[in-house]
């Protein structure tokens, strides 16, 4: 099957005052027409910079310093402002965290939405109410008809995330960038927002990247993993081959940290040591915190290199680990 | 203070808030706070002396009775008399008429100027390329324009086109410009920054959409609560521009310039000539201050429930 998304060697750097700091460290991740990708790593990782790279979204002191995303084959990063436009929103869409925060407080849900449908089509002003009503139904909000003169401090935040959702998939969306989608929403409501943004995916044929903090998550809602690390995908694989053998350190220990959660065990998996600033020094990122690094790891940058068919992992070790011969 | 093209036709729509329901918000709001319905009050009674000022006055105010220069506040003269015989009650409710024109014409007419400008220099600040031309062009301008003197500006306006209201306004509302624009190019540098202004580019805004529909209505805050002052400031310096024969001409009852004339008569015990029309400014300004605050809660949708 054809790429739908191809990110290519995707450097990105903070600018600021005091220096420049890289986020992005070579990222390549590719999507299929249709799939599912979860994007997992920690606070820092580099995942909500690198979905705003997807769109062009970054401003300066935000620098795109190298790479390219292919989308069906055009790059988008080579557009100008006016080309991603068309993009934004039409053909590639983004959810965010803190739902609430990315509603404007000032107008109604019904303007917000009847706003996106009319940035890319010339649907008449009432239609678009009524498919804005439609749109809020379909994304479960009950008496969808008044929530529409509703402002967001009025709604709940699962709420404002059914609203962002709703907007989200307003066009016929070809790929759903959704970041953090239950960041601050307590369990049940998370459940729901994922199961109805995992069904209207499916229904409609978008294609789907998640962006989560939890394993668990994409486990369950996505039929591939790639795991981030320190600015880099670290491992790539579909959800089944990641569980049964995982090749990076750094993916098992999350494997266990999520599973350790999940069977109540007292939490052995924590990964020691800090997270470090992405490429602080030659060599593997994560050699100061990985058991099973030795002395190359340290001054030689291991690169994404597949082990099996759809299953790639950046590790010297990588086939031993996934074998499970080395405790990782 | 959403999209004013957008909401008529939600509240059509949706019905909760059809016209009717708006004005019942409103009045419940109003009850609410004592002060805006205080400042409502004076604002009504100064725009209705504004329309009908001149004429409901016991005597012309621009003619000098003969014969009761400087008179103490009595039964037939409430306020007294000034020293060229001049009724100070019909010319204090007789003022309005010129002092709100020319507050309320340079005031709009800054606000206006000045928040778009503001919009524009400060969501540009920092981009790359014209924008940036363009923002660092407003502010220099704006330097320049408050580095100018005012009176300088005035005289030179009214030596250049003859003395006039007119000119009055153009001179005020071209100080003000400066104040609105760098109170709301500061919000917009804050406004800009918050995410949904990024989630309205995602939605594939055009950025002059995004500054004007979703950062410009957020950030107008500082500016509308700017206009009040403005507007005590404004008569204020009608005032003072009356004062060195760049303003209204003299007899034309306006406060600011009935002070002026009554300056002198106080040191001599005649208090009533510059007291009166004080008060009546300070009450105005007062009023004005209100209503602004009130309106700056209604406006935000949060506060007003």
């Amino acid at each position: 099957m054809a790429s739908l998304l191809e990110v290519q060697d995707l450097h990105a750097a903070h600018e600021g005052e005091s220096g420049r700091v890289p986020v992005l460290n070579g990222v390549d991740v590719g999507l299929e027409a249709g799939q599912t990708l979860g994007i997992v790593g920690e606070s820092g990782s580099g995942k909500t910079v690198l979905v705003r790279a997807m769109l062009g979204l970054l401003r300066p002191p935000w620098r795109i310093e190298r790479g390219r995303v292919l989308f069906d084959g055009q790059d988008l990063l080579a557009k100008s402002e006016d080309e991603l436009r068309l993009v934004r929103g039409r053909v590639i869409a983004l959810t965010t965290p803190e739902p609430r925060k990315h509603l404007n407080p000032l107008l109604r849900v019904g303007d917000q939405i009847v706003n996106v449908l009319r940035a890319h089509s010339d649907i008449a002003r009432g239609a678009a109410y009524a498919r804005a009503e439609e749109l809020l139904s379909a994304v479960g909000i009950p008496d969808p008809k008044r929530r529409l003169a509703s402002y967001p401090h009025e709604l709940s935040g699962g709420m404002c995330q059914r609203v962002i959702i709703a907007m989200a998939l307003a066009h016929s969306t070809r790929l759903l960038l959704a970041d953090e989608p239950t960041a601050g929403l307590d369990v049940t409501i998370s459940r729901q927002i994922l199961d109805l943004m995992h069904d209207l995916v499916r229904n409609s044929r978008t294609s789907l990247i998640l962006v989560s903090r939890d394993l668990g998550v994409v486990a369950h809602y996505c039929e591939r993993v790639a795991v981030m690390y320190a600015g880099r995908i670290v491992e790539t694989a579909s959800v089944p081959t990641f569980f049964a053998g995982a090749a990076h350190p750094y993916s098992r220990h999350l494997i266990r940290a999520a599973t350790a959660a999940r069977d109540a065990r007292p939490l052995q998996a924590t990964v020691a040591g800090e997270s470090v600033a992405p490429a602080s020094a030659a060599g593997c990122a994560y050699a100061t915190r990985c058991p099973v690094a030795f002395a190359r790891c340290r001054s030689e940058q291991p690169l994404l290199e597949p082990l099996l068919e759809g299953h790639a992992a950046s590790c010297f070790r990588k086939a031993e680990v996934a074998a499970g011969r080395i405790g990782a | 203070m959403s999209d004013p093209a957008l909401s008529p036709t939600v509240a059509a729509l949706a019905g909760p808030r059809t016209p009717p329901r708006a004005l019942r918000a409103f009045i419940g709001f109003a009850r609410k706070r004592p002060s805006f319905l205080i400042g409502l009050a004076i604002v009504v009674i100064t725009l209705f002396l504004a329309v009908f000022g001149p004429v409901v006055a016991p005597y012309p105010p621009e003619r000098a009775l003969p014969g009761v220069g400087l008179r103490p506040p009595s039964i037939e003269h409430w306020m007294g008399t000034d020293a060229a015989g001049m009724d100070i009650f019909s010319r204090v409710i007789a003022a309005p008429r010129i002092d709100l024109t020319i507050a309320l014409a340079s005031s709009l007419i800054a606000f206006v100027l000045g928040v778009v400008l503001g919009v524009v220099s400060g969501f540009f600040a920092g981009a790359p390329g014209l924008g940036r031309f363009l923002s660092e062009g407003i502010m220099r301008s704006a330097d320049i324009l408050q580095a100018f003197p005012i009176f300088i500006f005035a005289l030179a306006l009214v030596g250049f086109r003859g003395p006039g209201v007119e000119n009055v306004i153009a001179a005020l509302a071209f100080l003000n410009i400066p104040y609105f624009l760098r109170v709301t190019r500061g919000s917009v540098l804050q406004v800009r920054e918050r995410p949904f202004v990024e989630a309205a580019r995602c939605a594939g805004n055009s950025e002059l959409r995004v500054a004007f529909v979703h950062v410009m209505p957020n950030a107008l805050t500082p500016a509308l609560a700017n206009i009040s002052p403005g507007i005590g400031f404004a008569i204020l310096l009608t005032a003072a521009l009356s004062f060195v024969g760049a303003g209204v001409p003299k007899p034309t009852p306006e406060w600011g310039s009935m002070i002026s004339i009554g300056a002198p008569n106080m040191m001599t015990g005649q208090w009533w000539t510059a007291f009166f029309p004080g008060v009546a400014l300070g009450i105005t300004v007062l009023g004005y201050a209100l209503v602004g605050d009130g309106l700056r809660d209604y406006l935000d949708p949060v506060k007003r429930s």
